[in-house]
């Protein structure tokens, strides 16, 4: 019998294409992007992390406070996290140290950049890192033991060594220093990332090589990390607490010559590393996940109509069956049959879809998200896409069946056909509408509201000069070591002026990380003070070093005061340039800013303002003060560069120039101002991208779906419209009547979106979606379905009301 | 001198389908006066339909002239032709073709409703009023058509196609869906209206309802092969129709 019905169905279905084709495509795509989002949240919410016992690791994560305010978040002092991993914590297993930075290697071919992880060894065997080849750093190489081994990454293993199995025992340098390769991780090693979702190590040194200055209770940095591992049976909260006041007794005593940091204190606490590793991307998950889910529901709605219309068409052959004796459970068995068809092949194409969406998701194509590296259709996710497969398709025959009345059909052979047999309600038509444009209305206010404001990112003027502009970041190699900062200072002048020298280049300034560039976001702050005294104000700002030619080069637009002079850099000279937010502060404060001082906190020596700049307007940057200091920055140098039109500066051709400087200077890292924005910009782009086409997908399966419900009632009223154009009804008055009659599902449903906003709005009003929403992400969605909803019962009334009231009587 | 109502000229209707072409009309010359009561007979797929769908502007002619009241129709766009119909000409239809949805007084007030110049609601009430008491039917004002018999429901459609007093009512087969004691009231009421002026053109296949036309007209393959007047009424019913 079930070959019989499947014979049946697929005979039935070759002859109406088009219908199985619009069921498949459009369940396949919707079903597709649902399941790949599933997978996505299962992936970074619900799947185990790769490592060994995940929930006894741990990262240290500290905040600044003075007076019990805090100043600083992600504050982990450099040398306490060096001294809480010497000493003895009950509670930990065992701790480990880790800074990520960039450095350049110096025996490869074209000195290729580096993502370089310096770690003790237990970094590794907590997470029991999985090795391609070789063995974990030893404990013989571990802090203070100094001791040139490295281990390095698959892709470098692949990219830079051919994938040789010779890899171990050759070496990598960096900064004159050759590191014996003693191990490649595997493939599949997944990097718990601590600071960066998109960081990758190329290449893992022991943490006596890390590239962070020298050790102290008062220097903290975002690249530096303390890791540890809880004792078995532990718990959590009272093992923090332990540490916390272990270096809360460490601490004032730590910085107690500081006058910067007096009456300050440190509090830490852990963070497990799931909710580190996945931050909030489990926010973002989820409402793709939801816009996803909004898709299939709209989707599932247009099926659920065309498989309506369907059965309607399907009456006089039901009838027939029903005379023969088929019951009512016969005719469900043979629309399951036919349904189960057409959801086994969108359940293929749903899964062409998810490799599609996986591949895109780990490309970066969807932004920074967590645990991508690990993304893959997992077992869990095909289950899911099965069993969400068969509850669709069952549920949906099941309400088809619900819709065809027996009896009705086996009266339609005897009648003649005029108003009996299986019609879809107008309740059922209403609610079928209803729920697209509910869905679609409450999709596209979300879209729109995340569009507004991503958008408004992208093209909002930043006041900096992407004109011909690059950025070099310089690497000096063994210098920072070898050479006092005078001398260095020196040479990294000459290197500016040796690019300055070049033909392409129009000038070239030295500074240090401008307030936009390559790496890390989250710049420290600091904190000055507008008079000396430990109970006067703190204002806190971001401070960046640099030269005249540099912060000109950069944008920086003075409006007030004057610039610095190439002595006042060299010198250091105690002058500053302010942005036009501390400009406001200190007009606050009842000064003329041009002249003010400004102290380091709990400092008596002052420094002058000079000039006012303007403000910037950075990605992801809150408005804030900005101060700019002179100084010819030695360690981290950054060259900014105004090429003429159309020049494209090279790695290696900057090599070159450099190299006749000194052998040791590299290129670090290499972009124009436009691509360092570009890529500062990469969420809103992806955002923007994302939310168009969710739209645009919601309103062609929303119009298709209302265009199906609309086409059908005009399809049922026809005779009754016919008898009103032989009674004089215009082509107008017709199409009006048929718009306020579908115009009532769009009111119930928009008023039903508004009001679901409006509690989303009431219940969650500071989430961050709520906070981007206004009247216009409302309007224009209501808006533009308003309109959709107006155009497709133009189109769905046109065969009727174009042609003379004698073809709608007689169906013609 | 007779006031011509309409008249048509060399009218033709020609349907085209992937397979074939069919003249459903080919030259028909025809003018009706007001006070007529015109029958037109044929048989089956003769025209007869047809040439009363293009007198009612339901459809175009595919070529020829038509005037109502002098004025060219022939060549109206879709709104200007439902404007005419709804001022100058009331249908009734053969299977009644009432609204079930809406209540009796609405579907005869329905007419007024489509004015181009929309009509005070007292002035529509009044109207439909007026119309059911003709009919007999005023006491049945708030039910729903499918509450009435069919004899009641071609009535209401009679005080429907008399509501905004057109100039002519076409008739498409009255009787056919009624008994004979139904359909002969139905034709006495029209037979009435007739009588006190109005203007009728009727499509039946019963010659003893044809014979109460002043004209009858016998439509053979599209074309009028016989008009008679009442007198000559003897010999149109040796017209074999069937030919």
């Amino acid at each position: 019998m079930l070959k019989h019905n499947l014979l049946i169905a697929i005979k039935s279905l070759a002859r109406v294409k088009s219908y199985a084709l619009t069921i498949i495509m459009t369940l396949g795509v919707t079903l597709g992007v649902m399941v790949a989002m599933y997978n996505l949240n299962y992936q970074i919410i619900a799947a185990p992390l790769p490592y060994p016992d995940q929930d006894r690791l741990f990262l240290v994560q500290g905040q600044l406070l003075a007076d019990g305010e805090v100043k600083r978040e992600n504050y982990l002092p450099f040398l306490g996290a060096i001294e809480a991993y010497k000493d003895q914590h009950p509670g930990i297993e065992t701790f480990a140290l880790h800074n990520i930075s960039i450095d350049v290697e110096q025996s490869l071919p074209n000195s290729p950049t580096f993502n370089m992880g310096a770690i003790t060894p237990e970094f590794m065997q907590i997470i029991d890192a999985p090795l391609a080849l070789g063995r974990h750093f030893t404990k013989d190489e571990g802090l203070d033991s100094n001791q040139p081994v490295a281990i390095i990454s698959y892709d470098v293993w692949q990219s830079h060594f051919g994938g040789s199995s010779e890899v171990l025992y050759r070496s990598v340098t960096f900064k004159g220093i050759s590191f014996v390769i003693i191990g490649v991780t595997a493939e599949h090693f997944a990097e718990p990332v601590l600071a960066t979702p998109t960081w990758r190590t190329d290449v893992w040194l022991p943490y006596d090589y890390r590239d962070t200055q020298e050790p102290l209770w008062t220097f903290s940095s975002n690249q530096v990390h303390l890791v540890g591992k809880l004792a078995k049976d532990t718990d959590l909260n009272r093992t923090q607490l332990a540490l916390n006041n272990w270096v809360m007794a460490r601490y004032p005593a730590a910085v107690a010559n500081d006058p910067t940091v007096a009456n300050t204190e440190v509090k830490w606490r852990f963070t497990t590393y799931k909710s580190r590793i996945i931050g909030d991307a489990g926010n973002t998950s989820v409402m793709m996940l939801a816009g996803s889910v909004v898709l299939l529901l709209i989707a599932l709605s247009n099926v659920g109509n065309l498989v309506l219309s369907r059965a309607v068409e399907q009456q006089r052959a039901f009838a027939i069956q029903a005379a023969l004796g088929a019951q009512p459970h016969h005719l469900f068995k043979q629309v399951l049959v036919e349904l189960s068809l057409l959801f086994a092949a969108a359940l293929i194409v749903a899964t062409a879809i998810v490799s599609l969406i996986l591949g895109l998701l780990k490309a970066g194509y969807a932004g920074p998200l967590a645990r991508l590296n690990e993304l893959s259709l997992n077992i869990n996710t095909v289950l899911f896409a099965i069993v969400l497969t068969l509850i669709l398709n069952f549920a949906l025959a099941w309400a088809v069946s619900k819709q065809l009345n027996y009896n009705a059909i086996i009266g339609a052979l005897q009648s003649s056909g005029k108003g009996s047999g299986v019609q879809v309600s107008k309740r059922t038509r209403q609610a079928l509408v209803s729920m697209q444009v509910f869905f679609c209305i409450s999709l596209l206010v979300l879209c729109v509201s995340i569009f507004k404001q991503s958008w408004a990112q992208l093209t909002a003027p930043t006041h900096i000069n992407t004109e011909n502009t690059s950025q070099i970041a310089l690497n000096v190699g063994t210098l920072l070591n070898d050479m006092s900062t005078e001398q260095r200072a020196t040479l990294v002048l000459e290197a500016t002026e040796r690019l300055n020298q070049h033909s392409d280049i129009v000038r070239a300034g030295i500074g240090g990380y401008p307030p936009i560039a390559y790496w890390l976001e989250q710049f420290a702050s600091y904190h000055s003070q507008l008079e000396p005294g430990m109970d006067k104000p703190i204002v806190t700002h971001k401070l960046v070093w640099g030269t005249r030619v540099y912060f000109e080069t950069f944008g920086l637009t003075l409006t007030q005061g004057r610039h610095f002079t190439d002595a006042e850099a060299r010198d250091r000279a105690p002058v500053v340039i302010i942005n036009e937010y501390m400009a406001d502060v200190i007009k606050a404060s009842g000064q003329e800013p041009i002249g003010a001082k400004l102290y380091a906190r709990n400092s008596s020596d002052p420094i002058t303002v000079v000039g006012i700049v303007g403000n910037l307007n950075l990605p992801n940057q809150p408005p804030i003060s900005r101060i700019y200091r002179p100084r010819v920055n030695t360690g981290y140098p950054t060259i900014v560069v105004e090429t003429k039109p159309n020049v494209q500066l090279t790695r290696q051709g900057i090599n070159d120039l450099l190299a006749e400087v000194h052998s040791q200077i590299r290129v670090y890292d290499l972009q124009t101002t436009e691509q360092i924005l570009s890529s500062h910009l990469k969420s809103q782009r992806v955002a923007s991208i994302f939310t168009i086409v969710l739209s645009v997908v919601a309103v062609i399966l929303a119009g298709i779906g209302i265009y199906g419900v609309f086409r059908y009632a005009i399809a049922l009223r026809r005779y009754e419209l016919g008898i009103r154009m032989s009674i004089g009804a215009t082509p107008v008055a017709i199409f009006k009547l048929v718009l306020i009659e579908n115009m009532q599902p769009f009111l119930i449903a928009a008023a039903a979106a508004t009001c679901a906003l409006l509690i989303g709005y009431v219940s969650a009003a500071s989430s961050p979606i709520m906070q981007m929403m206004n009247v216009w992400s409302w309007f224009i969605p209501v808006a533009l379905i308003a309109s959709l909803v107006i155009g497709i019962t133009l189109l769905s009334t046109w065969t009727i009301i174009r042609q003379p009231a004698q073809y709608a009587l007689k169906g013609a | 001198m007779k006031e011509s109502v309409l008249t048509m000229s060399d009218v033709t209707k020609v349907f085209n389908t992937e397979e074939m072409e069919t003249h459903a009309l080919r030259g028909i010359d025809l003018t009706i006066y007001r006070g007529d009561f015109v029958s037109i007979c044929g048989p089956s797929g003769c025209g007869k339909s047809t040439l009363l769908s293009i007198l009612g502007l339901l459809d175009m002619p595919s070529s020829g002239k038509y005037q109502i009241e002098g004025e060219e129709v022939s060549q109206l766009t879709l709104a200007q032709s439902a404007y005419i119909r709804n001022e100058k000409i009331g249908f009734i239809f053969q299977s009644f073709n009432l609204i079930d949805e809406l209540t009796v007084y609405d579907n005869v007030a329905l007419p007024l409703r489509y004015r181009k110049e929309p009509l005070p609601e007292q002035q529509i009430k009044q109207a439909v009023e007026t119309c059911l008491a003709k009919v007999d039917m005023s006491h049945r004002a708030n039910h729903k058509p499918n509450q009435l018999s069919g004899g009641q429901q071609q009535r209401i459609a009679i005080a429907r196609a008399l509501v905004g007093q057109p100039s002519m009512l076409l008739v498409d087969e009255p009787t056919g869906n009624l008994d004979s004691i139904n359909g002969d009231a139905v034709m006495a009421m029209l037979q009435q209206l007739n009588a006190e002026g109005t203007t009728l053109c009727m499509v039946t296949h019963d010659p003893r309802y044809a014979d109460m036309a002043t004209r009858q007209l016998h439509l053979l393959d599209g074309k009028i092969i016989d008009s008679e007047e009442h007198s000559d009424l003897e010999h149109a019913f040796k017209i074999p129709l069937a030919q």
